[in-house]
């Protein structure tokens, strides 16, 4: 009997509506590459500029955005400067300074003091090696169109070397590029929050050790979560995952029982 | 057009490995402008879009709305978005947030309905490599799950050494990617750059020339 | 509460899909198309045009005006004839894309990543790790290096264990890709049905 694609629709959305609505969570145990991330970016001292780059489409948001929010609060708690950006993707601008504005507002942050929401700018690879040259000649002003001569910023920060860590939440193969041109170019030290597909690919840039630290889809954001004692989207959906992740298990087993007792036939 | 190429190229390949004063400030000032240039190559993004919608409604492949809606939709946020910004509250805000973002989002969700019947339908144990890669997804799909880390914490006894789960995903789904699969992705990850490096040198040298036509 | 309705609308409509083809869908994705598009060129007229080319001339920074000049040869690829011009700034880019392309890459994904597999390890656990890894990487480069010549025992042996490896490593991916998709439909039922009930 072959199980017909609208039921296993049905019963996926239903087994992910049901965790949500009720609001059931579950504990998870923080992993290796999220407690080296955490313990990496509580070695920043007060006053360091973090970079952060955001790499990714509002498409793959449900992974990334915890991770956003959850490192702007770690940040933002240890009085962290944050330099936000998205020089790789033209299409996150908007949702990034959602998230950093909102994250500051808890912390009682100020922009353009405390953080600093650059944007987008073209040329890519380009700009990514020029940021190690001369800062400005990539961004001159804002996302808000501030001029950044006018800003503390400008006195602090002359090259992106100057920030103590850089950190790129991405969908897709920048963490490769940043690497490439940031961290071995320039030697800014490197952690980075992706996307559980991509995660697997990063294992060994994190396993050689250039990169510091890794948070993973969005089990990697609900240990964060977890190590930073708040809670968010990411502990949130552990449950519904927990259900889902059954579902197709059982998916699997069912398919090849089928297939076993269809060829004894 | 090769020499432009050629000479570039080989000027970039010698800064990155001596360090000459001149050759530093070239590539700045090559950096500076590959920003400008790069700009206007948006040109060609836009007319591939353009021209496959106007193409739709001259040859009347499909229903004149759908061509239209994409016309108007991307001129609108363009137009609107120049004249009154980008910022809060604006008209391009509130259609990114209401609409752009909860939309894409929704599209790539419809991957995890058509994720769980591939897996009812695909994924056979019919030999020893799938067996295997099964194996391995399912300690991936359990041990980052908090049911893994749940079923650690039961069988979980005291050893001399101290304590030691019996049935622990999470651990065995941190080795499988720490070790066998860094193994694996290091050798894609040479395979693919030593692909990097000599197409940039085919490009470099004139080999490869399909950007030409 | 209008536009969250629009978009729960718009959402099903998205759905849909999922039973059948629909002009509903159809119409959504369209939109969809123009307005990502839309946003992105404005960001890119807004943020790099006219940030990093027509600010700087009113400026009076005449520094932009020769690549300026070579950017705008990409309108020739608008008119047929025209066309070849647009050839000279892409062998700009390319060329000098290229050359900065190759020591870094080599640096960053190979040399570094050799480095690591020859970094110092105590204990035995860590070792039989190592050499885990090792094997791995050596077996599943020999799969591909000697693809073609597999003679001897030692070659079908050596690739097969490369295959076993592999299969691993697309295990993982695959469990990861089954959490990640997951994770999309959670975040989408979260953020928008849920507000409704």
């Amino acid at each position: 009997m072959k199980i017909k694609r609208q039921y296993i629709y049905a019963v996926l959305f239903i087994s992910v509506v049901i965790p949500l609505a009720t609001g059931l969570t579950f504990k998870v145990r923080p992993g290796p590459p999220v407690k080296k991330f955490y313990s990496a970016v509580n070695g920043l001292n007060e006053g360091d500029y973090a970079a952060v780059t955001l790499s990714y489409d509002p498409s793959t948001k449900a992974e990334l955005n915890p991770m956003v929010i959850a490192l702007c609060g770690h940040l933002f708690s240890r009085d962290v400067k944050i330099i936000m950006m998205n020089p790789l993707n033209n299409s996150i601008g908007n949702l990034g300074y959602e998230l950093i504005t909102r994250a500051a507002s808890l912390y009682g942050k100020k922009e353009n003091d405390d953080y600093y929401f650059l944007g987008y700018v073209p040329g890519e690879k380009s700009a990514l090696q020029n940021m190690g040259e001369d800062f400005y000649s990539v961004y001159s002003k804002t996302f808000m169109k501030a001029e950044l001569k006018d800003l503390p910023l400008y006195r602090d920060i002359k090259t992106i070397a100057d920030a103590k860590m850089l950190i790129d939440i991405s969908d897709g193969n920048s963490t490769v590029d940043l690497l490439t041109y940031v961290n071995t170019k320039y030697g800014v030290p490197m952690a980075a929050g992706t996307t559980a597909i991509m995660a697997g690919e990063y294992y060994t840039y994190l396993n050689s050790g250039q990169l510091l630290g890794m948070l993973g889809g969005l089990r990697g954001a609900a240990e964060y979560e977890t190590m930073l004692g708040v809670n968010g989207k990411g502990r949130r959906g552990m449950a519904a995952q927990t259900f889902a992740h059954i579902l197709v298990l059982l998916l699997v087993l069912a398919g090849n029982i089928e297939y076993f007792s269809g060829r004894r036939k | 057009m090769l020499i432009i190429v050629l000479i570039g190229g080989i000027l970039m390949i010698a800064q990155y490995f001596l360090n000459i004063p001149f050759l530093n400030s070239l590539y700045k000032k090559i950096l500076d402008w590959s920003i400008v240039i790069s700009i206007f190559a948006l040109v060609i993004a836009i007319r591939s879009l353009l021209a496959r919608q106007f193409k739709a409604i001259r040859e009347r492949t499909e229903h004149i709305v759908l061509p239209l809606t994409t016309i108007v939709s991307f001129s609108a946020v363009v137009i609107i978005g120049l004249i009154w910004g980008v910022g809060e509250g604006g008209f391009v805000d509130t259609v990114y947030k209401k609409f752009l973002v909860p939309m894409q989002a929704a599209i790539f969700s419809l991957l995890a309905f058509y994720i769980a019947s591939a897996s009812y339908r695909a994924f056979r144990a019919k030999n020893f490599s799938s067996i295997v890669l099964l194996a391995a997804a399912s300690i991936v799909i359990i041990g980052r799950i908090p049911l893994g880390d749940a079923l650690a914490d039961m069988t979980t006894v005291t050893l001399k050494s101290g304590p030691f789960a019996l049935i622990d995903f999470p651990r065995w789904a941190e080795w499988i990617l720490n070790v066998p699969n860094v193994g694996i992705k290091r050798a894609f990850a040479f395979g693919i750059t030593i692909g990097i490096v000599f197409t940039s040198l085919k490009v470099i040298f004139g080999i490869e020339r399909g950007y030409l036509k | 509460m209008i536009l969250d309705l629009i978009t729960l609308a718009l959402i099903i409509c998205i759905f849909s899909f999922l039973f059948k083809d629909n002009p509903f869908f159809k119409f959504t994705e369209r939109l969809l198309v123009g307005v990502s598009a839309g946003y992105g060129f404005l960001i890119i007229i807004r943020d790099g045009f006219l940030a990093k080319f027509v600010d700087p001339l009113r400026t009076g920074d005449l520094s932009v005006i020769i690549p300026g000049l070579l950017g705008l040869m990409f309108v020739f690829t608008l008119f047929r004839r025209t066309a070849f011009l647009a050839k000279y700034p892409l062998a700009f880019l390319l060329g000098t894309g290229a050359g900065m392309e190759i020591g870094p890459r080599i640096e960053t994904s190979i040399i570094k990543q050799i480095s690591a597999m020859g970094s110092h390890v105590s204990g035995p656990v860590e070792i039989i790790n190592r050499t885990v890894l090792f094997i791995s990487a050596l077996s599943s480069l020999y799969y591909f290096l000697f693809a073609v010549r597999k003679n001897t025992k030692f070659d079908r042996f050596f690739a097969g264990t490369g295959i076993v490896f592999m299969m691993i490593a697309f295990g993982a991916t695959f469990g990861y890709t089954v959490m990640s998709r997951i994770s999309l439909l959670i975040d989408i039922i979260d953020s928008v049905v849920l507000r409704f009930f």
